[in-house]
């Protein structure tokens, strides 16, 4: 288990837990990305923000806030 | 003939906007970064004997408002009731878009679903039983694809046939298997809230309680009886909490995702086919955004739009320079040949040609300005650079997306202020419209143009840059020491959605710069015409003096204000006038340039020279790019955040557009 900003381009990741506030963790899922969810990390910028690909949708996620997800390698 | 009243709603790049022009007929703009459409938009149209009115309202990813677009979305459908709701459903993202339909429905059952992009998923194989979704949805279903207007007129029909169906046999709403231990609470909050005769249906209330949702928290406080409801809300949830470990509103949303894959299941069909667009965008992000390339790539992408503002603009402004030179030829043989009265002439040809011309001459770099963002904004690079930047404006204690709007803010800064909307922090969003008026905008363009091409010619673009750069830099200081004075508190979190790249429309670019230079031309025919007429009647009291010379009321006002701009090395009456009516507008600096001096184009360049050194230009430069917003920057401030924030971003701006033009000057003059 790791933070998803240690993650890199292409790994597919499941996130595991998030520890952000209550809002974020509902924003996460409105936005297509729960617990459980396994998605492609598509840009990583090593200890830094990430793009990832859930589908056919991509999301930005700032430093502070990737990492606050924790996520496994598949 | 009947009226009724439409809203549109849907996620973020969904579609909803060219749906929203199709209907209307409107020209709007289609944009690509999350929350493009800010403003309350509103268009209409007839079918049969109805008009329909439609408001297109914020993409929003639920009804549980997470930024102020989102609340706007949600009070509207929740407090106007339009008559229907038609939800807009990013077919190609099916899963979540459902999710929020799923919530409308909990909400009304007054919907219709425009299943849209309906082409992209066919492409990929895949298919979705339309008649099967409806029936469990209980709401029909129209399949579209709204940047090519297909199914457009079928969505019309039902939104009015829907209307009425709904008017005479309203259907239950949708109501949700939330799992035992959350459905029997919900029941009981249900028929304690039938009580309190709620302006919205007790069921959505009850589930919305049970997501701990603040704002229907208070919206029941407001009402008298219902007290103890809020007390027994809490309580279930302490009770959903300890039974299954979980926060009862991460279970509500599972529950809701559970229910759209239940139905996905059951609906789509899929065959894979690879998907060359996703593709291309995943191989486009690896390069726009890493790690290492992705921000020298960004300034890259900067210095080259405003080369290409600056090289295509220039000889194009050139052009109508010669017109305009040619009309006051024209205009003031005709008249003397009339024996019209001097004065007559002077208004003409020195008041309104040549103030107005000043300013119009600089269209053709300002229709570049423009289409360059719109090209940013279309392709998806424009939420890329969002990204690209987290980190760095991170480090700055700014919002990764604080940096959408000052980058709008370069065509103008009202929109850029209005756009700071999608930034969820009030503080983070007043931190951002502190420090937008140092964005150069487009009014200010003409002015480096002009000083530019006078003292440093061959070096225009490089200087031009540099001033946009001074004021980002400027920009990011000043975010840091009013973080620091008054918004001591953390950032709040990015989490954006990078939509697909995509080739612009041709026409979506087009229009969009065509109607903001139509407001640029507008503003030239009215504030910009006043004000030159102003300048030019100031300039020619009291009778006899002559015309625009030290001695007339104008003169007389730069006399007053000259001495304070000594230091800064630009102490002569005319740059003072020339400051001081550019806060109504900041192209009239050069419009007043031009009165004052009596001259335009190449002849208004010369002109300066006799009264600028390059250091003294480069000084009044930065004055004009510093100090003070103008009047309509400034009401916007007013209007998105208070009086005070307003009245203090004159104030710093004025202090810090004098010490800067004055350390340069001070320190140039050294050397």
């Amino acid at each position: 288990m790791m933070p998803l900003i240690f993650a890199r381009p292409g790994q597919r990741v499941k996130i595991v837990s998030v520890s952000g506030g209550r809002g974020f963790v509902a924003r996460l899922s409105k936005m297509g990305l729960q617990i459980g969810s396994v998605v492609e990390v598509v840009q990583a910028q090593g200890a830094g923000p990430v793009i990832v690909k859930a589908g056919n949708i991509r999301i930005g996620i700032g430093i502070g806030m990737a990492g606050k997800i924790l996520v496994t390698e598949m | 003939m009947r009226k009724i009243k439409v809203a549109l709603a849907g996620n973020p790049n969904s579609g909803k906007t060219s749906i929203f022009n199709e209907l209307t007929g409107s020209h709007q703009h289609v944009g690509n970064w999350p929350g493009v459409t800010v403003a309350k938009k509103e268009g209409q149209f007839r079918y049969g004997d109805v008009s329909v009115e439609v408001v297109d309202l914020p993409g929003t990813y639920s009804l549980s408002p997470y930024s102020i677009d989102e609340r706007i979305a949600r009070d509207f459908i929740v407090k106007e009731k339009p008559d229907i709701v038609v939800v807009i459903v990013d077919s190609s993202n099916f899963d979540r878009n459902l999710y929020f339909l799923t919530e409308i429905l909990e909400l009304t059952g007054a919907a219709v679903v425009a299943l849209n992009m309906t082409d992209i998923i066919r492409k990929k194989g895949v298919t979705i039983d339309t008649q099967t979704l409806s029936r469990v949805l209980k709401v029909p279903i129209v399949e579209t694809v709204g940047n090519k207007g297909i199914g457009i007129e079928k969505l019309k029909q039902t939104i009015v046939e829907w209307a009425s169906i709904y008017r005479k046999h309203a259907p239950e709403a949708l109501e949700l298997d939330y799992g035992r231990d959350l459905n029997k609470r919900i029941d009981a909050l249900t028929e304690q809230l039938d009580a309190c005769n709620l302006p919205f249906k007790s069921h959505w209330a009850a589930v919305k309680l049970m997501e701990d949702d603040r704002d229907i928290e208070e919206c029941i406080k407001k009402t008298p009886t219902c007290g103890p409801v809020l007390e027994s809300a809490a309580l279930f949830r302490e009770e959903i909490e300890s039974i299954t470990g979980e926060e009862p509103a991460t279970r509500v949303i599972a529950r809701r995702y559970g229910f759209g894959h239940g139905l996905i299941k059951e609906v789509v069909t899929e065959t894979r086919v690879v998907d060359k667009e996703i593709e291309l965008t995943d191989k486009l992000d690896r390069f726009f955004t890493n790690r290492y390339v992705g921000i020298p790539v960004f300034l890259i992408i900067m210095w080259l739009a405003f080369q290409l503002v600056f090289k295509i603009g220039n000889p194009l402004a050139d052009l109508l320079n010669i017109f305009f030179t040619w009309l006051g030829n024209i205009t003031s043989s005709a008249l003397s040949a009339l024996h019209s009265p001097a004065f007559i002439t002077s208004l003409l040809v020195n008041g309104i040609i040549g103030g107005v011309g000043s300013v119009v001459v600089f269209l053709p770099n300002i229709m570049l300005l423009y289409i360059v963002i719109a090209f940013l904004e279309d392709t998806g690079y424009m939420a890329r650079a969002a990204f690209v930047m987290d980190r760095v404006m991170h480090a700055l204690g700014l919002h990764g997306k604080s940096f959408i709007p000052m980058v709008i803010s370069f065509g103008c800064n009202i929109p850029g202020i209005l756009s700071t909307r999608t930034l969820k922090s009030e503080k983070d969003r007043i931190l951002t419209i502190l420090i937008i008026p140092l964005m150069s905008c487009s009014a200010r363009l003409p002015i480096y143009v002009l000083f530019a091409s006078a003292f440093f010619p061959g070096k225009e673009g490089n200087i031009i840059f540099l001033m946009y750069t001074i004021g980002i830099v400027l920009a990011i200081a000043m975010a840091r020491i009013f973080k620091a004075l008054f918004f001591k508190a953390k950032t709040a979190p990015l989490i954006m959605e990078l939509p697909p790249y995509r080739m612009p429309q041709f026409s979506g670019v087009v229009i969009h710069m065509w109607e903001r230079s139509l407001m640029f031309l507008k503003k030239a025919g009215t504030v910009i015409l006043l004000a030159v007429v102003f300048i030019w009647a100031l300039s020619s009291l009291p009778p006899g003096v002559s015309y625009a010379s030290k001695s007339s009321l104008v003169g007389q006002i730069g006399v007053i204000f000259a001495p304070l701009l000594k230091p800064a090395g630009f102490g002569i009456w005319q740059a003072a006038v020339a400051l001081v009516f550019g806060f109504l507008a900041k192209e009239i600096v050069v419009g007043t340039l031009g009165t004052l001096l009596g001259a335009q184009g190449a002849a208004l360049k010369t002109a300066l020279t006799a009264y600028f050194t390059p250091l003294s230009a480069f000084s009044f430069m930065l004055m004009s790019l510093i100090y003070v917003p103008c009047i309509a920057a400034v009401s916007a401030i007013w209007k998105e955040t208070n009086l005070k924030w307003a009245l203090f971003t004159v104030l710093y701006s004025i202090v810090l557009g004098w010490s800067v033009s004055v350390i340069v000057y001070q320190i140039g003059s050294l050397f």
